[in-house]
């Protein structure tokens, strides 16, 4: 005898009912909707070290990326008729189609799926809707939700199993289709073939458990025979050799497409569902009581009688026969939240989904990603070991620069093993990190296997993926930083591409800003890979713009905080625009820094410091810059502005003031004709100023503040006259300079 | 003479009488239908004969079944939300279909003094004849909790908190004792406050933690889509429109579309498309004052103009629902018509009258 039992993927309901049926059935023999290939792996469901959610790892040997999950949990269905098989030690089969035909067939598109090619001119609705909306409802998994999972302390598992048959079969019969009816022939197909082969080999009292769809094309297996094998004859040959595991999964991750098709939305709250079944909503509104208490919120149990009244009364007024998952929410947000919705998404991460990590045992066939990891980490001589340790790395040599870059990788995949720490000497090709491997960085690692089997293509994948949703163009600058030094230069591209889009129809200066700097960097190291220059350029040429735009309204009416942050980001982008040394953005650049200085109402740190830049660029003219130093150090400015102004003028480097002596009596002047009580007020800020100078300067400087004023300096032109300049003494300390630089020319 | 605005339990006492024939549905004690009635009474739909009742609400469904599955418990229900999201508006038609009248109500101002939530006295008969029952000046508050039926109390949160302070009891306890008759009124069945409040003023008298607590709060929100509000407006107008007695036509759709347009975007601080950021004024933008846009713009075309809505009708109210603040909104006004309004195609005869009317 065959029993076919209809369910639904991670269905409480299903599970509660299938438990129950099994064991009014006492089968000899449970079939389980799955892949064939997968078997092997089936004994280990019991096993304590085992524990859901854990997903089937199904992959191709060959070609690693390619690669299928079936997640389950404690409440699947799946998982339970598994979980009793091995409990009453009877075997339990997969019968779906192998992975191996079906990664085939996607290979040769053309051949099998074809034939059985629908017209249908749209995707088809989802057949439930049709008896949904029979029944007043607007949403099928609302429907499905109330009439089969929630109901099944109203309904023996006989009638049960009989009811969702009879769904399914009308709808079945009058035609409804479903989006994937060329596939679901062939997979029935096979399901048929293997319940025939296990009653050739005589068992009894076979069970089949499969989705509630497929449950009538199974029982009348002889009529069909001819037609399923006509269909199995077409199927391709397979060579490809599937890999299988079971993997940890996570409450979070069963929202994820799968191979049991769409996951679901609120695990946890299912969870809850499996393992108090008689819950009316006290014990989960209890729950979130306690966790909005965690967070330091007055909840009462006040509170949550009430919301379980509300609840209560919800259901009655829309005619449920229990409150679900919406009704507690509805309840939660009136009565805890004072209608305000976001502290829901709390609930909702902590409770709906939840954060339950499974566990699988460690003896199991490594995940490639795993696998990848652990041969670069043996290539890289780094052994994973829980002893904290310090490696220095000196990028010049390969072998660190690799070790760089795989941790780079790890980092960016959320595995930390190491922690990238400041390096205190000199030269910028050294890091330091510090390693230490942890077990739960398998975990992480193992949960990452979705992106790609290679640690290169799932790092590449995971920062594509993560740039697809952001528009903050901050968070791309950060991508792209983090992507330069992990070589990812695939994913930089479509990194790359979204700024373009995000940059478009943002309007915070400061945000474009920021992003100029790693792009600037890709901008020195791009040509070494095959990264689209041109993309790049197009973008940085699009950044330039709308910061000249903008940049001098950005400046105007900044209060200290945000001028001292501004200022910042005028010289980062300033260094930036030297380091690309690209004409026309130069241009463009220096342009916008003339229409700051020029500004009024700018802050003084910005004009000076903008003073400064275009002196260094040599726009504006000595003794332009002479007259804006006088003018801000002049005895009209408030002394606060003068010394603002200052620091902007000579943050960075005081060599100016050594060798321009027009300047250094400037300044001399102002601060001896400072009334005591200004000084003191405004040394705090002088001393931000030179104290940021090197020993040397500082030094050099206060030896000639002793001498006083320079007389005389307003006269001399040395600095910049051409006939003092002496050719010979320049070009005996250019060859030695050239030899220090580049000792292979000499 | 008939009253310029009629109770919505006078308006709609066709639909409401028809609800109650057709309604089979459990009915909480002193109810005058069942929950489920007053559900489809707000939101609208059509009777098993085929009558048809008009939409009150348009919007969220869920929410007013949380409002009305709230009134079956025994919180009191609060509903809150930015000025113009039709909160009185539900608070009314909720009374009125619960208890069958709507005008057991108190305007929550800064001056509501406690007699005006308790009770008062008729001082010339306490004088005469001394604390009696008779000499107690009942107030909608006490006549409900007598007769079991729903009060409302508009703003709340304008409601000083000590006058706030006397509603705990009422709404725990369901008695308001009277210590100088050492007698107290209790609450009979079918009683409940709907209290209204709205976002903009919430620093004006917090609710205190112990009256939360005594409240469910449903949050309405501003129309979601633009055809749900466009929808709103189209309905207010037209019905305005016979109540007026109005000579202009009906408003042509567009007109309506691109109040509501400028409106949302003013609110969301974006143009429809999300490519253009733009500011957004000081006022709350609610579907309410587009509603009253359009209703002057009629009026407006109606005795002075031809009797059907220009752009130039509708100017002035609009300008004057934006610009409530004269220098910021002033700029950000002009903003909007220069850089959104001006370059959209169709759009010139409203830009022109706005540009004609200034500021």
């Amino acid at each position: 005898m065959v029993t076919i039992l209809g369910i639904r993927h991670h269905g409480v309901g299903s599970a509660h009912q299938l438990q129950r049926r099994l064991h009014q059935i006492k089968p000899d023999l449970i079939l389980v909707e799955g892949p064939a290939e997968a078997d092997p792996l089936l004994p280990l469901v019991g096993d304590a070290r085992l524990q859901p959610p854990v997903a089937l790892l199904c992959y191709d040997e060959s070609r690693p990326s390619r690669s299928t999950f079936y997640p389950f949990t404690a409440f699947s269905p799946e998982w339970q008729a598994m979980l009793y098989a091995n409990d009453q030690r009877i075997p339990v089969r997969m019968i779906d189609l192998p992975q191996a035909l079906r990664w085939a067939m996607d290979d040769e598109p053309a051949d099998v799926a074809a034939d059985h090619k629908t017209d249908y001119p749209d995707q088809p609705r989802d057949p439930l809707s049709y008896l949904a909306r029979i029944a007043g409802f607007a949403d099928s998994e609302m429907w499905w939700e109330q009439q089969f999972e929630q109901a099944f302390g109203r309904h023996t598992p006989e009638d049960h199993f009989e009811a969702v048959m009879l769904v399914m079969d009308t709808l079945r019969t009058s035609g409804v289709p479903s989006a994937f009816d060329a596939e679901n022939a062939l997979r029935e197909a096979w399901m048929a073939q293997t319940i025939q082969k296990a009653q050739r080999e005589m068992y009894q009292n076979i069970v089949v458990v499969c989705g509630a769809w497929h449950a009538p094309a199974l029982v009348d297996l002889d009529k069909t025979q001819k037609n399923h094998e006509k269909l199995l004859k077409k199927l391709p040959k397979s060579r490809i050799k599937v890999g299988l595991t079971w993997i940890p999964w996570t409450n979070s991750r069963l929202s994820f497409l799968s191979g049991y098709g769409a996951g679901i939305y609120s695990p946890g709250w299912y969870g809850h569902l499996w393992e108090n079944p008689d819950d009316r909503g006290d014990r989960w509104l209890s729950k979130v009581a306690r966790l909005f208490r965690d967070k330091k919120m007055d909840i009462s149990t006040a509170h949550v009688i009430e919301a379980a009244r509300l609840a209560a009364s919800l259901a009655g007024l829309r005619e449920r026969p229990r409150p679900g998952l919406q009704e507690m929410n509805e309840a939660t947000t009136t009565v805890m939240c004072m209608g305000d919705t976001i502290l829901l998404d709390l609930v909702r991460r902590e409770l709906i989904v939840g954060n339950q990590i499974g566990q699988v045992p460690p003896d199991l066939p490594k995940l490639p990603l795993q696998a990848d990891v652990e041969e670069q980490a043996r290539k890289l001589r780094m052994p994973q070991t829980d002893f904290e340790k310090e490696w220095k790395l000196d990028l010049r040599n390969e072998l660190d620069l690799n070790r760089s870059i795989f941790l780079t990788r790890l980092n960016i995949l959320g595995v930390h093993w190491a922690t990238q720490e400041k390096y205190q000497g000199r030269g910028t090709f050294v890091e330091v990190w510090r390693v230490k491997w942890t077990p739960e960085m398998l975990v992480a690692l193992i949960e990452q296997g979705i992106w790609g089997n290679t640690l290169y293509e799932a790092a590449g994948r995971y920062l594509a993926e993560e740039a697809s949703h952001t528009t903050s163009i901050d968070k791309l600058a950060g991508m792209i930083a983090k992507a330069i030094p992990a070589a990812l230069y695939a994913a930089l591209e479509s990194i790359v591409d979204k700024m373009q889009s995000a940059a478009a129809v943002s309007a915070d200066i400061a945000e474009m800003m920021r992003a100029v700097l790693p792009l600037a960097d890709l901008g020195r190291y791009g040509n070494v890979r095959q990264l689209d220059q041109k993309a790049v350029e197009g973008l940085l040429e699009g950044l330039f713009t709308r910061i000249s735009i903008g940049l001098p309204n950005a400046c105007y009416g900044l209060d200290d905080d945000s001028a001292q942050h501004m200022f910042d980001l005028i010289r980062q982008v300033n260094a930036a625009v030297n380091t690309l040394d690209h004409e026309a953005w130069t241009a463009v650049w220096i342009n916008a820094l003339l229409q700051v200085s020029n500004k009024d109402g700018v802050s003084p740190v910005l004009s000076g410091c903008t003073c400064r830049l275009l002196l260094d660029a040599r726009v504006l003219e000595r003794g332009e810059a002479a007259r804006r130093f006088a003018y801000f150090m002049s005895t009209g400015q408030e002394s606060e502005q003068s010394a603002a102004w200052l620091e902007g003028f000579l943050k960075g480097s005081g060599m100016i003031l050594l060798y321009d002596d027009v300047l250094w009596n400037l300044l001399y002047k102002w601060v001896a004709e400072l009334p005591l009580e200004a000084f003191q007020h405004l040394l705090p800020i002088l001393r931000r100023t030179f104290a940021a100078f090197i020993p040397a300067e500082r030094k050099s400087l206060g030896e000639k503040a002793r001498a006083g004023a320079v007389l005389g300096a307003e006269n001399d032109n040395s600095f910049e006259s051409e006939n003092h300049f002496d050719h010979a003494l320049a070009e005996a300390a250019l060859y030695l300079t050239i030899r220090i630089l580049n000792p292979a020319i000499a | 003479m008939t009253p310029l605005r009629r109770h919505a339990e006078d308006q709609y006492a066709e639909e409401l009488h028809e609800l109650i024939k057709k309604d089979t549905g459990d009915r909480p004690a002193n109810w005058k239908m069942s929950p489920r009635a007053v559900v489809t009474y707000i939101m609208g739909g059509k009777l098993k004969s085929g009558f048809e009742i008009s939409p009150k609400y348009i919007g969220n469904q869920r929410l007013i079944e949380i409002a009305v599955a709230t009134l079956t418990t025994d919180r009191a229900l609060l509903l809150y939300g930015l000025p113009g999201t039709a909160k009185s508006w539900v608070s009314e038609h909720l009374a009125a279909s619960i208890s069958g009248n709507s005008t057991l109500m108190i305007q929550g101002t800064a001056g509501a003094s406690e007699e005006s939530v308790r009770y008062g006295w008729n001082y010339a008969r306490l004088l005469a004849e001394g604390p009696t029952e008779a000499a107690i000046v009942e107030t909608p508050v006490l006549r409900a909790m007598r007769d079991g039926r729903i009060v409302r109390i508009e703003e709340l949160t304008r409601i000083g908190a000590d006058v706030q302070d006397s509603l705990i009891t009422i709404l725990s306890e369901k008695t308001l004792p009277i210590p100088e008759l050492n007698m107290e009124v209790q609450a009979n069945e079918g009683f409940n406050v709907i209290a209204t409040a709205n976002n903009r003023d919430k620093g004006v008298n917090e609710l205190s933690a112990a009256l939360k607590r005594r409240f469910n709060t449903v949050i309405l929100p501003v129309p979601e889509t633009i055809e749900e509000e466009v929808d709103i407006v189209q309905r207010r107008v037209n019905a305005m429109n016979i109540a007026y007695k109005l000579p202009a036509e009906a408003p042509a759709l567009l007109e309506i579309q691109r109040i509501v347009t400028i409106f949302r975007e003013l609110r969301a601080g974006a143009t429809a498309d999300g490519k253009t950021k733009i500011k957004s004024p000081s006022g709350s933008m609610s579907t309410a004052e587009a509603i009253s846009v359009v209703n002057s713009g009629m009026a407006l075309a109606a005795h002075f103009g031809d009797g059907r809505l220009h752009a130039a009708d509708l100017a002035s109210g609009l300008v004057g629902s934006v610009v409530k603040d004269p220098v910021q909104d002033k700029v950000v006004w002009y903003e909007y018509l220069e850089t959104v309004v001006k370059p959209r195609e169709g759009w010139s005869d409203i830009y022109r009258a706005c540009k004609d009317i200034g500021v």
